[in-house]
């Protein structure tokens, strides 16, 4: 189920969101639209949670996580992390990270079980995402690009890469990640993947620009609504040739 | 040798025993590097096989950043990335650098962890930058030594032997870093024992490091080093502080033009032309030296040293790097590191456990004395014995830091050696008590035959390592004993740097001038103070005479003052008047009309009214009936307009 | 995508009539309009030239406007060159559009002409002449324009009300003959709405519609009806139709109507189709027959069949379908979508920019590393909830509901400790305070107070089972024992009374009293002091009394072996400690002095260079203090004479 939203009049909802399988975090904006998007689609599976991060509400760039915890940077104020620990399900864990790339949205990215990190990250910090998160971490880039949060977006099913990654950068992602990858945009051409899609195993959120091609893109390669992967390589190829040519 | 397992000898001047026994020849490392290779190559065939298995439509099972093309299997691929080659060249490509194949890497692992910044110049006297270390590449990540093993010596059978020993030499002594395969046994031991053999030869040693360059030619044989020529030079062309050659920094961020930058430039071309000039010089020399070893940033080498196909090119075979960290170029270090090259150790052989614990090169040896050959009972040992001091040393050192004599004297008694090297930084006992200051420890120890020419790891005897006037005296006062006694005969003034005896006889004469001297100035001293007591005392009087005359002055200023004028007088009157007489008053009136009248006669005539003064239209002040010329006047005249 | 022809923005062009009237008053409201005679000749020279020059710039200005609105047929889609070419004629809309463009040139050399003359006009009269002159003749010209302009103002209506048709996007072509279902076809797919009438040529003019199909939108022409007859003898309305399927790349559907309820034959219809077949090359066609609710091609006589089967091509698709009964519609669209997509992406493979998007085309699958599973974890009430609807009575309440009935944006406070997951839910709103006592109470956060409170309970429970507070396990005091305490206790008190009662005397006085700790006492006095109380501080009071002295700790300093059982680093500590000087507290204002009598001879000295300061009421030389910036004396009243630093 791939929705379309905006926060706020801006399409950069990756920005304002965080959604993993366990949990989703909304910024608190002016207006409860945003929210109730996802309150709609989710509120009876997984908590879904306003909150600020230092007192932003970019909330999506600076934490990570996945079903298994959350980390936050340490900009985090303990008020925050209270609301945080006592909204989230006691399974998840949460963790402030002392880093010098406090942006952990943009410099990780991350499902159930791998994540991808700037190569630049610390690593005490490569650690505790090992710990927390419980996954494989990798030091990577996207398209010669190295933040890696910006430039992906992944789930557990599949995921999509930047635009501009090349074949063979895929198959080695894709190989890392275990999962089917394919580059691809949000937003009418945008490509900051992470910043204008949210995902998590059976949803997915884009930006309010997203054209109906691009949502058809994602579907498949998230699998959602039973859509397969595949059919990107056969019953859509023509579909996307026409409009990308 | 009983003893001590350890021993040094000049690699021109084995013993021929030793020579007879070495047989057999270990690379340290660079024999487990070629199994590693060995392996790889394996490796790859079998990932070439899977690569035939698997269909060529695989492109993902590789690491594009790496520039490998295929992983056998998935995991290997996963481990790629979590490791440090993958890291590192990730880094590199954010940054816009050529990425490192895997030798490379090993390389660089190997000599050094990635220095992040390789572009500038090592500025600190120890350069060892990643960029200098490609010239003094040693047979992969080795041990910087070749271990000849020696059979076990027939002499010695007796002694329980656990230990193999070895021969080390440095390999770069031996080969060309261009040479890739590694020696069997016979043809090294063969090189060694030409350099026994040989007829005389020069080495030529070449440093040169930020703006330093020292060179010198050396007598290849054993014993003192013998400089048949040297040069040094140093012009100011790197940046202080800031670190980095002018050229680096300009090829970097372009062209500064401050005044040193320009300074710098210059002095960076005329330090080439000096050098080429020097080289070319010594082109006869360099012709005939069997031997060059150079130190030179690759990215002036062809500048400074191949500048010349004709006098050297870079791919000579005599050409070699050093094999272990130099510090600044000067004739001294080149002397060092001649006799660092030329010291070949004899010692028990550790084989490399591991790649990377050969890796660290095994003694850093660093006593220069040849001379120590006599002497070699009590020569350096390994770094490892070292670093677990003796037990009685602990004490002793300790003792002689702290200048406890009468203990230290019980202590010593029981000792065999007191001129044991210990660790690094404290080389002797009497190292230890010089640098304490403890004059009385330094003397005891001197009588009790400490050897003051032994030298630390900075190459200083003891004198000059000591820290004050007293302790420097003791050792002076050692000199004169042992002048007077000729019991140990040190090399005092040569090795031990002690520049003259100090005998009694001398102390005092030397005691009595300072103190003749202090009179002296004393004295001087009273008489300044005298003199600047009597000039004092002059400008006192002057000061009196002045004072006195303005007191005058001042009198009769007062004087004048109370001459003042009548109608300051008459209006004071006009006040007293109040409780005058009736006589008074009316005298005081008459007086008053009179003043009047007069001033006004005075006005009628066109005069001040006050001091009858010729008035002019511009300067005429008119109050009642009265004319004044100024100001002043008027209120001179208050009392008529009441 | 594709560009997108707008001929919505050309602006209007007025008649010939009205185009002076503007450029007159426009030379009447924008240039001055106040000469004298008596002003000097170049000036009014300069006075008259500058109306006319603004004259002609306002007619070039116009005049370059309509040039430049109208498309130029020569840069524009062949499709809609042609499609003008049909509407308004080729050679009338040039020549019109060449007359505007020679009279901008006459008028320019008119101004400049007259121009030219106004230089040597000697009298105000002349000049203003001259310019009448000039302007009458621009006038004259443009007048002569009043059929092009008339003409161009024509097309410009007719070219905005032209359906903005993109050229190069997917499309569809519907055509045939008239009457045969064009337009319902149309309807049915999109929401255009053309008319629909049983008559023939009811669709007059190219009409489009938009749809949506696999993620794409597709563009649907319907055309006029075509008759059978050769080109030259087509009329303007065919004419479009022509236009559109000769320069379009679109997928052509041609429409027959097997049922001849449009009154052609099918044989006519046959014909048509292989007339126009030159048209449809390279274009994927579809040929439908409509109207199977009335009859379907099974349905033929024998020649009509021979014939129809005569028109199916290889490359030709036979749909069929009926939009009365909506029968086959769909199909119909689909195959002809997939049949258009299928030919453009197969030219678009051959083109360069393929190379660009191929990355995007990819799909990356991964090899399985290993036999590990990495489920997906959706919860299970994920994919079987019900879909949000909207206008579901019973729906979750949402949030947003939540913030109208509370007041909107702006007003509305989201609770945030709603979503707490507690224990026990009424923890929910317990206020927590932040900082407690000075500190910030997260820093005290313990995470297993909880299990460490029970640990302390159980054992406390265990303890208590085991006896351990029971009050015969107690240890019993001793009667005498307590006697004792409790007199001592009341010796102790009544001793208390008394010496509150003594100071109470003693302050009760009216003097001074000196405080205690100044009280000189002697040793002696505090030893039968403290005798009294009895306690025995005989040896006690000599170690105070007696000088303190180098502590004990302060071993000898000779060596020899009075030490050597001291261990290595206490010596070692000890020898540290030698160097030091002890601390001893001095009198420093005698610091540097000789004597008292120098200190109270430097000290006088101080007093004196302090003396100006303190006139000053200065604290010292960097006493810069300013007390009072505006004293009120300075400030305040009127000022007559003098200066106010004098008041």
């Amino acid at each position: 189920m791939a929705v379309r939203t905006a926060f706020e009049n801006s399409n950069d909802i990756g920005v304002f969101s965080r959604l993993t399988n366990s949990y989703c975090l909304v910024a608190i904006g002016g207006s409860e639209n945003f929210y109730s998007v996802f309150e709609s689609e989710l509120a009876d599976v997984i908590p879904v949670i306003h909150t600020s991060i230092a007192g932003t509400r970019i909330i999506g760039r600076l934490t990570v996580g996945n079903k298994r915890g959350l980390l936050v940077p340490n900009t985090t104020s303990d008020q925050e992390l209270q609301h945080l620990r006592n909204s989230l399900p006691d399974a998840v864990r949460i963790q402030r990270i002392e880093e010098r790339l406090s942006a952990l949205g943009n410099v990780i990215a991350c499902n159930d079980y791998v994540a991808l990190v700037h190569p630049d990250i610390d690593r005490d910090t490569e650690e505790i995402i090992a710990d927390v998160l419980g996954v494989e971490v990798f030091r990577q880039t996207v398209a010669e690009n190295t933040l890696v949060g910006s430039f992906c977006t992944f789930s557990n099913q599949g995921g999509l890469v930047h635009p501009k990654t090349s074949i063979q950068d895929q198959d080695e992602l894709s190989s890392l990640l275990q999962i089917p990858l394919v580059a691809g945009t949000v937003n009418r051409g945008s490509d900051m993947i992470g910043g204008g899609l949210v995902v998590n195993d059976w949803c997915a959120f884009a930006g309010l620009d997203t054209t109906s091609t691009e949502i058809s893109v994602i579907e498949s390669i998230f699998k959602l609504q039973n859509a397969q992967p595949t059919s990107l390589v056969g019953g859509m190829r023509d579909q996307l040739i026409d409009s990308f040519v | 040798m009983q003893k001590n397992s350890n021993s040094k000898f000049s690699v021109f001047a084995l013993p021929s025993e030793l020579l007879t026994r070495a047989t057999q020849i270990h690379t340290l490392g660079a024999e487990s590097e070629a199994k590693l290779d060995a392996k790889s190559v394996e490796n790859e065939s079998s990932a070439a096989k899977a690569r035939k298995v698997e269909s060529e439509s695989e492109t993902g099972n590789g690491c594009a950043t790496c520039g490998v093309q295929f992983f056998a299997t998935v995991d290997i691929q996963r481990s790629h990335f979590r490791g440090a080659w993958h890291a590192t060249n990730l880094r590199r490509r954010i940054r816009n650098k050529d990425t490192l194949n895997e030798s490379d890497f090993l390389n660089l692992a190997s000599n050094k962890e990635e220095d992040s910044d390789s572009d500038s110049d090592s500025n600190s006297s120890i350069s060892n930058s990643g960029d200098e270390q490609h010239l003094d590449v040693n047979f992969g990540s080795g041990s910087p030594f070749f271990a000849f093993l020696l059979t076990a010596n027939p002499q010695n059978q007796s002694s329980d032997q656990q230990q193999q020993q070895a021969l080390y030499v440095y390999k770069q002594l031996l080969y060309n870093k261009s040479r890739t395969e590694y020696p069997d046994s016979d043809s090294a031991i063969l090189l060694l024992k030409k350099l026994q053999t040989q007829p005389q030869q020069n080495w030529i040693l070449i440093m040169f490091s930020s703006g330093h360059f020292a060179g010198a030619v050396f007598e290849a044989k054993a014993g003192n080093p013998v400089l048949k020529e040297h040069k040094a030079f140093h012009r100011y062309t790197t940046r202080r502080k800031q670190g980095g050659a002018q050229n680096a920094s300009d090829n970097a961020n372009g062209k500064a033009k401050s005044a040193g930058s320009n300074l710098r430039r210059h002095n960076e071309m005329m330090l080439e032309q000096e050098i080429q000039s020097l080289l070319q010089q010594w082109a006869p020399f360099i012709h005939a030296s069997s031997r060059i070893f150079i130190r030179c940033p690759p990215r002036n080498a062809r500048k400074i040293v191949f500048f010349d196909e004709k006098l050297l090119t870079s791919n000579d075979s005599r050409i070699r790097g050093f094999p272990f960290i130099t510090h600044r170029p000067t004739i001294p270090e080149l002397t060092r590191a001649f006799i660092e090259l030329t010291t070949v150790t004899v010692r028990d052989f550790t084989p490399p456990i591991e790649k990377k614990l050969s890796q660290t090169p095994p003694p850093p040896i660093s006593s220069p004395e040849i001379k120590s050959l006599n002497i070699s009972t009590s020569e350096p040992e390994q770094l490892y014995a070292i670093q677990t001091l003796p037990e009685p040393f602990a004490k002793l050192i300790d003792l002689c830091k702290r200048g406890k004599t009468d203990l230290l004297r019980a202590e010593i008694t029981n000792l065999v050696d007191i001129n044991t090297i210990l660790p690094a930084d404290t080389a002797t006992l009497l190292h230890a008590a010089a640098f304490a200051g403890h004059a009385e420890t330094v003397a005891y120890l001197l009588k009790a035959g400490a050897d003051p020419t032994i030298r630390d790891i900075r190459q200083r005897p003891a004198y000059l390592v000591a820290d004050s006037k007293d302790v420097r005296d003791a050792f002076r006062r050692a000199y004169a004993e042992d002048i007077v006694s000729e019991k140990w005969k040190w090399d005092w003034t040569g090795g031990a740097a002690v520049p003259s005896p100090l005998n009694a006889e001398t102390e005092n004469r030397q005691r009595e001038k300072d103190r003749e001297k202090r009179k002296k100035q004393k004295a001087r001293a009273k008489e300044n103070a005298d003199a600047r007591k009597e000039e004092l005392a002059a400008a006192r009087a002057a000061r009196e005479v002045e004072d006195a005359r303005e007191k005058k002055e001042a009198k009769e200023k007062a004087e004048r003052d109370k001459n003042a004028s009548v109608f300051a007088k008459l209006a004071k009157n006009e006040r007293e008047a109040i409780g005058m007489t009736l006589e008074k008053r009316m005298q005081l009136d008459r007086e008053k009309r009179a003043l009047a009248a007069e001033a006004r006669f005075r006005a009628q005539q066109g005069k001040c009214s006050s001091c009858a003064k010729l008035l002019t239209p511009t300067s005429t002040f008119e109050k009642f009936q009265y004319k004044y010329c100024s100001v002043e006047c008027v209120n001179n005249q208050f009392v008529l307009h009441q | 995508m594709g560009s997108y022809y707008n001929f919505k923005k050309v602006q209007v062009v007025p008649k010939a009539m009205d185009f002076i009237d503007i450029v007159l008053s426009k030379i009447q409201r924008k240039t001055p309009t106040v000469v004298h005679p008596n002003y000097q000749i170049s000036r009014i020279r300069q006075f008259y030239m500058k109306k006319v020059k603004f004259g002609q710039d306002c007619f070039d200005e116009k005049l370059d406007q309509i040039l430049g609105d109208f498309p130029k047929l020569d840069e524009i889609h062949p499709f809609y060159a042609d499609l003008m070419n049909v509407l308004y004629d080729r050679d009338h809309y040039k020549l019109a559009l060449g007359q505007i463009s020679t009279c901008k040139h006459l008028i320019d050399s008119v101004a400049k002409d007259y121009a030219r003359l106004l230089k040597f006009g000697d009298s105000l009269f002349r000049c203003k002449q001259l310019k009448k002159a000039a302007l009458g003749r621009m006038c004259t010209i443009m007048k002569r324009q009043k059929d092009s302009l008339a003409y161009l103002e024509q097309v410009r209506q007719h070219l905005a009300r032209l359906p903005s048709i993109d050229p190069n996007t997917r499309t569809l072509l519907v055509c045939g003959y008239p009457n045969v279902g064009k337009s319902s076809f149309m309807n049915k797919l999109t929401r255009a709405e053309v008319e629909v009438q049983p008559y023939a040529f009811t669709t007059k003019s190219l009409f489009v519609g938009h749809m949506d199909y696999k993620n794409l939108r597709w563009q649907v022409i319907d055309t006029p009806g075509i008759l059978d007859h050769p080109l030259e003898q087509r009329n303007t309305i065919e004419m479009q139709s022509i236009t559109a399927l000769a320069h379009l790349r679109a997928a052509v559907l041609f429409f027959i109507d097997l049922s001849e309820q449009c009154g052609y034959t099918v044989a006519a219809q046959c014909n048509l189709f292989d007339s126009i077949k030159p048209l449809f090359a390279n274009k994927p066609t579809l040929l439908v027959v409509n109207k199977i609710d009335a009859m379907r091609i099974d349905g033929l006589n024998e020649t009509e069949r021979a014939k129809f089967d005569g028109i199916i091509a290889d490359d030709v698709t036979v749909c069929e379908m009926s939009t009365y009964t909506d029968e086959g519609v769909m199909e119909c669209k689909k195959s002809a979508c997939d049949k258009l997509l299928a030919s453009r992406v197969e030219m678009k493979l051959k083109t360069n920019k393929i190379n660009d998007v191929l990355q995007k085309l990819h799909l990356a699958e991964p090899v399985a590393r290993d036999e590990k599973d990495r489920p997906v974890s959706i919860p299970e009430n994920a994919l079987n909830r019900p879909k949000y609807d909207r206008n579901d009575p019973n729906r979750r309440k949402l949030e947003v509901d939540l913030e109208v009935d509370g007041g909107g944006a702006g007003v509305f406070n989201v609770d945030l400790k709603k979503l707490y997951q507690f224990k026990n839910s009424e923890w929910k709103y317990d206020k927590i305070p932040e900082i407690m006592d000075g500190k910030n109470v997260a820093d005290f956060f313990d995470e297993d107070i909880e299990a460490r409170l029970d640990e302390l309970e159980r054992e406390e429970e265990r303890l208590e089972r085991e006896g351990f507070y029971d009050e015969e396990e107690q240890v019993e005091m001793d009667d005498s024992d307590e006697e004792v305490l409790m007199a001592a206790a009341k010796e102790v008190e009544k001793k208390r009374q008394l010496l509150i009662r003594e100071s109470f005397m003693k302050k009760s006085k009216h003097r001074v009293i000196l405080p205690q700790k100044f009280k000189k006492r002697t040793a002696s006095e505090m030893a039968s002091h403290f005798a009294e109380r009895g306690v025995d501080i005989e040896d006690r009071a000599r170690s105070l009394v007696r000088k303190r002295g180098r502590s004990a700790s302060h071993g000898p300093a000779d060596m020899n072996g009075s030490n050597a059982g001291i261990s290595l680093a206490r010596e070692q500590s000890l020898a540290a400690k030698r160097h030091k000087t002890t601390s001893k507290s001095r009198d420093r204002s005698t610091m540097g002095v000789k004597d008292e009598k120098q200190k109270a001879v430097s000290q006088k000295v101080l007093q004196f260079a302090q003396r100006p300061m303190n006139m000053m009421a200065k604290a010292s030389e960097s006493d810069r203090k300013i007390l009072t910036k505006m004293p009120k004396h300075l400030f305040a009243g009127k000022r007559g004479n003098g200066s106010a630093s004098h008041r």
